[in-house]
């Protein structure tokens, strides 16, 4: 194989899933030998992408061709390994039993051979110095280990393009370094691997070229000459925050009432999250941000009494408040908008008016004001600019934007004293996140206090008058005004 | 505002598309009604047959209607026959061996339902027991229980009158099983589409964790669902031991398949792809109808099986078509404005140049 001829070049591909596309028209090219970094946010189109290649999932448009042989979005994907984050391996068997269990099983007459299984195991793992006892349960081995075997397993069949996502979760730097000795060995070998990867570090020493995915749409596709983290950073995100424009924005806003403490927490702990104390007065739009596994979507949800018991003092509007579940903390005026709008906010196969309505008001046996319902849910999508305009459309074949907009009117249906929304505007387009940034800010207007959790660094600084950073479960650091920028959010997200 | 100034051709097919949807099933029933009529005019259409027909397919409206309740909420209840032998065995005994008076041997039965369908949703929602199997395994055990009372046999010794005219006695020329089923599908109707805790089983249906979030506890409408499928099970075992005059163990065995083809084919109807009180009445009787047509046009008694078996795996295919037609509509929208789009920027020459 020469250099020139690609292992890999997608063409157009597009995936549309419940009518919001997850991968719009993404096209590039992967050659021998070359680590390409995929990056983009959660909802980015990064694992939509991986699944069309590996052969998961169908695009809808579009095609890839492997390895200048087999062509077309529908035919074989030999040649690729695609290793989940989750690596794929059975717990409870070996790791021979765990090779033979994908690359199939020696027999002489039927019988499986133990002593070839395990020595076809053990000198896959030695294709990569890997010293381990075949015999050992996959349960008790390292998560770096563990991701050693399902790497060298996949790389038993004849490999060309191996995919990891986020190979190095739950990985100690040391382990993380051996991981990517092994991609090294396999580029010398020829074979390209497609790296996804939350860590801009890894991609500034592993990868020779990154994919950044914004909203499934493919932003940028370049070497790695010149690029330095920050950069990176931006091209994730989008723009880099400007504090002008945002402090701008900001003084557009009503002051928030210093005296009139909206919600305050005091040595709050619940689940993964805590000890929090925190004030936050009415007319405040607060921000809560973090890593992945900092809590922050987590502190929402147990403010609505999601995660189980809770400990510590939280009060609403000056009184005592105990969070226990969803139907209390709505009866205390606390709406909540969850990150998943699909599996927990909306039901796709009702209506948008069924939607908007889900619990009426009143008894079991109280009548519904089906008048009512038409002439709130008309002015509703009126106000939210929902298109189409058809309050009996299922609300499944919505945009992604559109359904997050019927998730959150309904949310503000009862103008909450608190509003907790979590990842507001993931994976929606951006006309449809000015008007929920603006209804955002209008609840706090009108004197209640907003929770915003995003991981949309852009989104906080358009939105938030203060964000508090958490590292976990912990407050790393409060910020305001100008002082939230990406580059400050992600140090006090590193905990420094 | 574009999309505002065309409804042209598009939206008037939609229309014609959505009214055909809604009663393509009445539009059968009545095409049914008309031809069989014309071709039997003797046998079929008369007072005598439409009548029978009412009064033989109340038994599965009401089971049907049992049946659906739990769909509504995203869960199966296999057990209905089985309370419907169940009640129907009870009453039935409790009058003609034990002597107990018509009412009490009716209400008594009704709690029997009313009871089984309670422990079938604490079951399900309690022990978090998958319903397909907490209800086949409860349908087996009152199967026996059944089997325990009767010992086999038939009860029809000693049945008193009074019970029997529960179902029998005429108003207006129809039997007043008839009522029933078209009382219950008509308040069901009412409950499920005008009153709050309609709405709510929807809500709990289409996206329990939806629900939850909005306020509603989930296990609260499965057990409710349950608790109303097994009271009207227990209407249906009542209404057929007063017909029949008599109740023997496997009664039910046979009404399973018939009910859960309505309640399915149902919510092809009226608001397709929801299973609905109306659809569900409607659906029985057009299954019916072109049942008995068939078999007075000279079919053979097998194929009534056949001919429900077949129904059901035609009414749930419709109904899931039903919904995923309105999404392809959606994602085709999708597709078409993603291809007017201009490609993906790249600084990648040779990437784009293949393109």
């Amino acid at each position: 194989m020469t250099v020139s001829s690609p292992l890999l070049e997608v063409h157009g591909l597009t995936k549309i899933y419940g009518g919001a596309p997850a991968l719009a028209n993404v096209s590039f090219t992967l050659g021998p030998g070359e680590v390409l970094g995929l990056l983009g946010e959660n909802g980015a189109g990064k694992s939509t992408l991986v699944k069309i290649l590996a052969g998961i999932e169908q695009a809808d448009l579009g095609t890839f061709v492997l390895g200048g042989a087999s062509t077309g979005s529908e035919s074989g994907t030999g040649g690729v390994a695609f290793i989940h984050q989750d690596l794929g391996l059975v717990e409870t068997l070996t790791v021979a039993e765990n090779f033979a269990l994908t690359n199939g099983f020696p027999t002489r007459f039927g019988v499986i051979q133990w002593d070839r299984v395990k020595q076809r195991a053990r000198m896959s793992l030695q294709r990569f110095d890997i010293e381990l006892d075949p015999d050992r349960l996959v349960a008790e081995l390292s998560l770096a280990e563990q991701a050693c075997v399902a790497i060298a397993r996949a790389l038993d069949d004849d490999v060309r393009i191996l995919i990891l996502d986020e190979p190095t979760a739950g990985l100690s730097a040391h382990e993380a370094r051996k991981l990517f000795e092994i991609v090294e060995r396999l580029k010398s070998s020829g074979a390209a691997c497609i790296l996804i990867t939350h860590r801009t570090d890894e991609v500034l020493t592993v990868c020779d070229r990154v994919a950044v995915l914004r909203n499934g749409e493919l932003v940028a596709l370049r070497g790695m000459a010149g690029l330095v983290g920050a950069e990176l950073v931006t091209l994730i995100l989008g723009t880099e925050i400007s504090a002008a424009r945002t402090a701008d924005e900001r003084t557009q806003d009503p002051n928030p009432d210093t005296d009139a403490i909206g919600l305050s927490l005091t040595n709050f702990r619940a689940a993964v999250v805590g000890p929090i104390d925190l004030t936050v007065v009415r007319g405040e739009v607060l921000g809560v941000t973090g890593l992945a596994d900092s809590g922050h979507i987590n502190l929402l949800e147990a403010l609505y009494g999601l995660t189980g018991p809770c400990t510590g003092e939280v009060q609403v509007g000056g009184t005592a408040y105990r969070p226990c579940s969803a139907h209390h903390a709505l009866a205390r005026s606390i709406s909540f908008v969850h990150a998943d709008r699909n599996a927990a906010s909306l039901a796709g196969n009702l209506s948008v008016r069924e939607n908007l309505h889900l619990n009426p008001t009143g008894g079991a046996v109280s009548r519904l004001d089906l008048a009512r319902e038409r002439t709130e849910t008309s002015q509703t999508l009126e106000d939210f600019d929902v298109r189409p305009r058809n309050p009996e459309a299922a609300v499944s074949t919505l945009s992604g934007g559109n359904a997050q907009k019927i998730a959150v009117a309904r949310a503000l249906a009862q103008s909450p004293q608190v509003l907790l929304l979590c990842e507001p505007t993931a994976g929606v387009d951006a006309g449809a996140r000015r008007d929920i940034h603006a209804k955002a800010r209008a609840v706090a207007a009108a004197g209640g206090v907003v929770l915003v959790a995003s991981s949309d660094y852009e989104e906080l600084g358009e939105l938030c008058h203060r964000v508090l950073v958490l590292h976990r479960g912990r407050a790393s650091r409060t910020l305001a005004g100008t002082d939230i920028t990406t580059s400050t959010i992600l140090e006090a997200s590193y905990g420094f | 505002m574009v999309s505002d100034k065309r409804p042209a051709p598009n939206d008037e097919r939609q229309t014609i598309n959505n009214l055909v949807g809604r009663y393509g099933l009445v539009i059968l029933l009545i095409g049914l009604v008309i031809s069989f009529s014309i071709a039997m005019p003797d046998s079929f259409a008369t007072v005598t047959n439409f009548r029978s027909i009412l009064d033989n397919q109340s038994v599965i409206v009401l089971l049907a209607l049992a049946a659906m309740l739990p769909l509504i909420v995203g869960e199966f209840d296999l057990s209905v026959a089985a309370v419907l032998g169940l009640t129907q065995t009870f009453s039935i005994g409790l009058a003609a061996n034990q002597g107990l008076p018509t009412p009490i041997a009716v209400v008594l039965g009704l709690i029997v339902g009313l009871l089984v369908g309670i422990a079938n949703g604490l079951v399900v929602v309690g022990l978090k027991v998958n319903s397909f199997v907490a209800t086949l395994a409860s349908a087996t055990v009152i199967g026996g229980i059944v089997l325990w009372y009767t010992g086999g046999a038939v009860i029809y010794d000693g049945v008193p009158q009074s019970l029997m005219s529960v179902a029998t006695r005429q108003v207006a020329g129809i039997p007043l099983s008839v009522y029933y089923a078209f009382g219950a599908a008509l308040t069901m109707w009412f409950v499920l589409t005008r009153l709050a805790v309609g709405r709510r089983l929807y809500a709990v249906g289409g996206n329990r964790r939806a629900a939850e979030l909005a306020g509603l506890h989930p296990p609260r409408f499965i057990v409710l669902a349950f608790a109303c499928s097994g009271l009207l099970a227990a209407v249906a075992g009542i209404v057929l031991g007063a017909r029949l005059g008599s109740a023997q163990a496997s009664s039910g065995d046979a009404l399973l398949l018939p009910a859960y083809a309505g309640a399915f084919l149902g919510a092809t109807a009226i608001t397709p792809g929801r299973f609905n009180a109306i659809g569900t009445l409607i659906s029985v009787y057009a299954l019916s109808v072109a049942v008995a047509g068939l078999q007075q046009l000279g079919a053979p008694q097998w194929v009534t099986s056949m001919f429900n078996g077949a129904v059901l795996i035609v009414a749930v295919a419709a109904s899931g078509y039903a919904n995923r037609s309105k999404l392809t509509r959606a994602r085709r929208a999708q597709l078409a404005r993603i291809r007017e789009r201009p490609d993906a920027p790249s600084d990648e020459p040779t990437a784009a140049a293949t393109t």
